[in-house]
This record gives C-alpha cells, structure tokens and sequence, in this order.
C-alpha cells in the first residue's frame, strides 16, 4: 500500500510541471533558430558574403548544440 | 496646515528646474545612468521567473488536489490505522509468547539444576563404552616375591569400585574351563515394551 506524503507529491509535481515549462521554452529557442536557419538560407541565395554566411552558420550550430544539451539536462535519463 | 509654517519667497528661475527635475525623475525613476536600466530589466526578469513559479506552483497544487481526489485520502488513512493496530497486537502476542518460554526455561533449570546433585554418577547402562574393571591383582602375589607399592595408596574413604561379574559367574567359567573373555551368547531375549 502507497503511503501519503503531500510535500513529496507537491514537489514532485512542482518539478514535472517545471520541467515541462522549461522544455516548452527550449523548443520555442529550437523553432526560432531553425527560422533563423532559413532566413540565412534566403539572404545567401540573394546575394550574402560567403563569409557573413559562414559566422553565421556557426553561430547557429552553435546554437543549436547548446538547445540539445538543454533538452538532454532536462529531459529524464532514465 | 499649522497656522505657525513660515513662508520663504523662491526666485522663478529656481522654482523652474525643481519642476524639470521632477518630471524628469517621473519619466526615468532609476536614473539614466546604465545601472538604473539593468537594474529595471532584472527586477523585470524576477518578475517573470517568480510568475512562473507561482504558475507551476498552481498546476502543481490542481494536480495533487486532483490526485487526492481521486485516490481518497480519508480511506488510506483508516487503512493505515488498521494496518498499524494489527501490528501492534503481533507484537504485544510476541511478547507475551516469549515472556512464556522465558519462564518456563527458568524453571526447567532450577529442577534440571535440583536433579544434578542426585544424578552425578552416570548409569553404567546409558554408557556406550565397556568399564574396564580397576581390581587389582590380589590372587596373582606370590609370597616372598617384592612387595606391591600401591597395596595402600588408596584412601580409605574412596569405595571400592563396582564389580561388574559376580561370584558365581566367575565360578561358572571356571567350571566349564572356558575363557573369562568369551562370554556366553544370550539365550533370554530381552524383555522389549512391546514383546508379545
């Protein structure tokens, strides 16, 4: 039989929703880099130094490591 | 207002800037140095964080309410109480049980203890190896020979140690002439407890 334990529950809860929250936020970071991504993509078909283009796909690799390490912090290992 | 406040006369020119400098406090309250404005943006971002703590802290809440709701706290609880006189009665029988034996282990070694003051010499029938009888050889001295050193080295107080074949026994072997070791096969059978 499972014992109550109301702090233990809250917190648990608390930290499911927290956890929920914070990848919600990291996969609106994720979407907004990938459009970045595509806009990048447009001004290099329109005429963008090479190396203007290049500084910023490595910022936006860069990026988007960053998101997935986030995401593997808070996703659960288990 | 009290009627005893002086009045002081100030320039125009004065009373202007007072005014500017209060209009300019209202627009910028935290000064228009850079500080002031990092200082708004993270009061502006505690804001934010502590919003959403609070919002996780309210979904939180609803879902324990729904969970508790669900699961009926009230009947656990009864349970629970159940659970835990059932275990203290287990306890209390325990104790009483070992109580019991603990008692009746004392006894049994107060008698066992009265008995061992009768019981010190064991039955020559509970022991498992034969007794070799300790006589001496009194009938095989031959006058004028050297005198037995331990003819008098027992004490008069210990008794003579039992004889296991008796007189007439020993007359019987030597009638038949036959050997003192060799001793009979049994011709009575044993008397069993449950011999017909």
């Amino acid at each position: 039989m499972m014992l109550i334990h109301p702090v233990k529950d809250f917190l648990n809860a608390a930290s499911k929703h927290a956890r929920a929250a914070r990848l919600k936020e990291l996969n609106y970071l994720e979407a907004e880099v990938i459009m970045a991504e595509e806009m990048l993509l447009g001004l290099r078909n329109e005429g963008m130094p090479s190396e203007a283009v290049y500084s910023f796909e490595n910022k936006i690799d860069d990026l988007k490591k960053i998101i997935k390490n986030k995401k593997s912090e808070v996703l659960p290992t288990s | 207002m009290s009627e005893d406040d002086e009045y002081e006369l100030l320039p125009r020119q004065e009373i202007e800037a007072l005014k500017k400098e209060i209009d300019r406090l209202k627009k910028h309250p935290l000064g228009e140095m850079e500080e002031g404005d990092t200082l708004l943006e993270a009061i502006n971002n505690l804001n934010n964080s502590i919003r959403k703590l609070i919002d996780i802290f309210t979904k939180a809440q609803t879902d324990l309410e729904g969970q508790y709701s669900e699961g009926a706290p009230l009947d656990d609880l009864k349970d629970i109480k159940d659970q835990n006189e059932e275990i203290a009665q287990g306890i209390l029988a325990v104790a009483d049980m070992l109580k019991e034996n603990k008692e009746a282990g004392f006894k049994e070694n107060r008698e066992a203890g009265l008995f061992k003051t009768f019981k010190e010499e064991p039955s020559p029938e509970i022991s498992s190896s034969p007794k070799i009888p300790m006589l001496r050889p009194t009938g095989m001295d031959i006058p004028g020979g050297p005198p037995d050193p331990f003819a008098n080295d027992l004490p008069a107080h210990i008794p003579p140690p039992p004889q296991f074949y008796s007189a007439s026994g020993a007359q019987t072997f030597a009638s038949k002439g036959a050997s003192p070791f060799e001793e009979p096969m049994p011709t009575d059978k044993k008397k069993r407890l449950f011999s017909r």
